[in-house]
């Protein structure tokens, strides 16, 4: 058999013509119309006025919504053509109608046909939400739904004891990401290979596991059916649910799923929009108030029922086809796409196009946004966290292709109006900004230091900085110029700051800056390699630590207090 | 005279010609995304969404076209391979992919000319790798010969041959496993 040839004659035959949505090819024709109708520009119009760097003077204006251009074109033409109108009007009433060429009178014209604007879909307003910065008990990726790292705890004081936990699994060579913790339960989102392989295949399944936090006993599993593709990120914990997104097989969407926290049973999925781009592992539902709220790399942005799924509304006023963000260094920078915060009434997200944008919680509109791609280059990353009527982003950029200049800087966003408050430069690696929390009224950051193998002259691993104005508080890094490969993730609890490196678990006292490792180093054996930690997300609740040590090792580490008196203090 | 989506030179800045236009193209363009696209109809109207603004930008620049049809098309073929590029680097992030072992001479013996369920010929080529699935549509659904695939994915004719050879496998392979239902 003509192997060629036969699949000519099979996919060739694939296609025919389809008939779309009605609606979407009306409103397309309209946009079509009237995108054909405008005059050539020299440009896209700007989206947004961006806030110049603040020179300690106070806040300038606010920053109009960002609106498609050709509505704006549309309804510019109606505020001229009625201006023009009212014109004639009284200059006829006062001056007698001008001559208007054969016929001489207004009635001869030709009716000017503008074309028909399309609207956004009706965005139905769900009931006022609660105050955001009530607390709550819920559980996710980065803490809480403003991602400051902060978690339940509490956490166990002194020197600390490692426990290794056989998960009772076989896992493939792709990790857990972020799990939870709530009370005296760890959630997690564990990448099982098919057919068992240690090494693992180019598939995987997925369980989304409950564990007892301080034994790791399984206290139920779900699997996830996902046909080959992983699933990603962070489970959500909230009011007796557990959120996590699932790939939709054979596709390349997404939907919510719900569970029961107590059993595992699956309580609703909810099919999400098309976000453009995959989703990145450290992507994670975000739950207040009874809301659950999801948001992808292209900006667009979704609030569901928790209780249901029931769609309260979908936003696509932040929506971007523009994909910035993998210009220089995909993998890096979609490591990012996907993050958001919840805080203060607002949702705040990026896009792949590089930009910074917050929505209004009740009903998804576009406050203000914030171009960094125009303004820094094409970024590599982005990170932020929420807290108090402020947003705090770390910005990595690297100057394409020839990663000769890196960008690296912090700032500080007004909630409500966009606003930057302040900005300071950071002095990182490659990978700029690994993770960012709030504690003890500063932001902390880790920082990559690597540079493509060479650490960074003198750089810091940890940084903090005050909320208020940005100027530097403390920092942190490992004696002797160890570990400047790490790329440290912290967790807070109360005004301690814990992270992992291969010299064990670090605690740092937010306030101070004074930090020691509070462990042995973390280390296993697996296909007669053995393995050091470093970089693992630490879960922090119910007295102890628990690191997931899924890639490869296939267990937990559990630390709890091992009654040893103070712990070894670094220089 | 109103103009169709197959005229030889067409003036589409004329709204009614565009709207002509629009109608004889909206289900082809559609269509050929759907085929494409695992029958994603909301991946498929983005794609069009896509396709349609480059032409009418296109379009105001130039406004005489010569063989609208085919050069729409060409037009929608690139968005295709943007869509396949930002879904492979996607992916990639999560899980490295490595490349399948093919088992070809494992699979059971399959007869393309036995399949008829065009929903299921089309799960199975969106399930390929993203790489190999350009390759395959590109060649066996676009039509186009094999240095014309290697130049369209920017790589060597080589490479285009082996993406195609390993794509055929995997396609056969899956087409195999799959339940008839």
């Amino acid at each position: 058999m003509a192997d060629r040839e036969d699949f000519d004659d099979l996919l060739g035959g694939l296609d025919q013509p389809a008939v779309p949505r009605a609606d979407f090819a009306e409103t397309l024709r309209a946009r079509l119309l009237a995108e054909l109708a405008r005059p050539a520009s020299t440009g896209d119009e700007p989206i947004m006025q961006t806030s110049p760097i603040p020179t300690g003077t106070p806040p300038r204006s606010f920053n109009p919504p960002r609106r498609p251009h050709w509505l704006m074109t549309a309804f510019e033409i109606a505020a001229a053509l009625v201006l023009l109108v009212g014109f004639w009007q009284v200059a006829d009433r006062f001056f007698g109608s001008p001559d208007l060429g054969p016929g001489g009178d207004q009635a001869n014209q030709p009716a000017v046909t503008l074309p028909a604007p399309t609207l956004q879909p009706a965005i139905t307003a769900p009931s006022p939400a609660a105050s955001p910065t009530a607390v709550v008990a819920s559980a996710m990726a980065g803490g809480d739904p403003g991602r400051t790292g902060q978690q339940f705890g509490p956490a166990p004081s002194g020197r600390l004891q490692a426990h290794l936990v056989e998960t009772g699994n076989t896992e493939s060579k792709y990790g857990t990401f972020a799990s939870v913790a709530l009370g005296d339960t760890l959630y997690r989102v564990a990448p099982i290979a098919i057919g068992g392989n240690a090494d693992g295949g180019s598939r995987a399944e997925n369980h989304l596991e409950a564990r007892d936090i301080t034994t790791g006993a399984l206290k139920w599993s779900v699997t996830f059916d996902l046909a080959g593709n992983p699933a990603v990120g962070s489970p959500a914990v909230a009011g007796g649910r557990v959120f996590v997104f699932a790939p939709q097989p054979g596709t390349s969407k997404w939907s919510l799923e719900a569970y029961d926290a107590g059993n595992g049973h699956l309580l609703w999925e909810a099919p999400l929009p098309a976000w453009g781009l995959g989703l990145t592992g450290t992507a994670s539902p975000v739950v207040l108030n009874g809301v659950v709220y999801a948001a992808g790399p292209n900006g667009v942005a979704v609030a569901l029922d928790a209780k249901t799924g029931a769609q309260v509304w979908q936003s696509t006023a932040f929506q971007t086809s523009d994909i910035i963000m993998e210009q220089s260094e995909p993998g890096i920078a979609l490591q990012r796409i996907g993050q958001f915060a919840v805080a203060d009434g607002r949702l705040y997200l990026f896009n792949a196009h590089g930009d910074l944008g917050a929505l209004n919680l009740n009903d998804g509109s576009l406050t203000w946004s914030f171009n960094y791609a125009e303004r820094y280059g094409p970024v590599t990353s982005l990170q932020l966290v929420a807290v108090d009527q402020q947003v705090i982003v770390a910005a990595h950029a690297v100057d394409a292709p020839s990663n000769a200049t890196m960008t690296t800087r912090l700032d500080a966003f007004a909630g409500a109006t966009g606003d930057r408050e302040w900005t300071t430069p950071l002095h990182a690696g490659f990978d700029g900004v690994s993770s960012m929390a709030i504690a003890a009224d500063k932001v902390v950051v880790a920082l990559s230091v690597d540079l493509l193998g060479t650490p960074v002259a003198d750089a810091n691993n940890i940084e903090a900085y005050n909320l208020n104005d940005g100027s530097a508080a403390w920092s942190w890094r490992w004696p002797n110029g160890g570990d400047q490969r790490s790329r440290p993730i912290i967790a807070v609890v109360g005004a301690n700051v814990y992270f992992t490196g291969r010299a064990g678990v670090v605690s740092i006292d937010a306030e101070t800056g004074n930090g020691a490792v509070v462990s042995d180093p973390i280390s296993f054996t697996a296909q007669n390699i053995q393995f050091t930690v470093s970089n693992s997300t630490p879960v922090i609740a119910d007295g102890v630590i628990v690191l997931d040590l899924g890639a490869t090792s296939g267990q937990l580490a559990i630390l709890s207090s091992s009654g040893a008196a103070t712990p070894i203090a670094t220089p | 005279m109103a103009a169709t989506a197959s005229s030889r030179t067409t003036r589409l800045g004329d709204p009614d010609a565009f709207n002509a236009f629009y109608d004889a193209a909206l289900p082809r363009v559609y269509g050929y995304f759907l085929a494409r696209c695992g029958n994603d109809a909301a991946v498929a109207e983005d794609l069009t969404q896509e396709t349609f603004l480059a032409a009418v930008r296109a379009i105001k620049a130039k406004e005489a076209i010569d063989s609208p049809l085919p050069w729409l098309f060409g037009i929608a073929r690139h968005k295709l391979l943007d869509h396949y590029r930002r879904q492979a680097r996607g992916r990639a992030t999560l899980l490295p992919w490595r490349d399948e072992v093919i088992e070809a001479l494992a699979a059971p013996e399959f007869d393309p000319a036995a399949e008829t369920d065009r929903a299921r010929v089309i799960d199975a080529l969106d399930r390929l790798p993203e790489h190999q699935r350009a390759a395959v549509v590109l060649r066996h659904l676009d039509g186009l010969a094999v240095p014309e695939v290697a130049a369209a994915l920017g790589k060597s004719v080589h490479a285009a041959e082996s993406l195609l050879a390993r794509g055929r496998a995997n396609l056969k392979k899956r087409l195999s496993e799959t339940d008839h239902g």
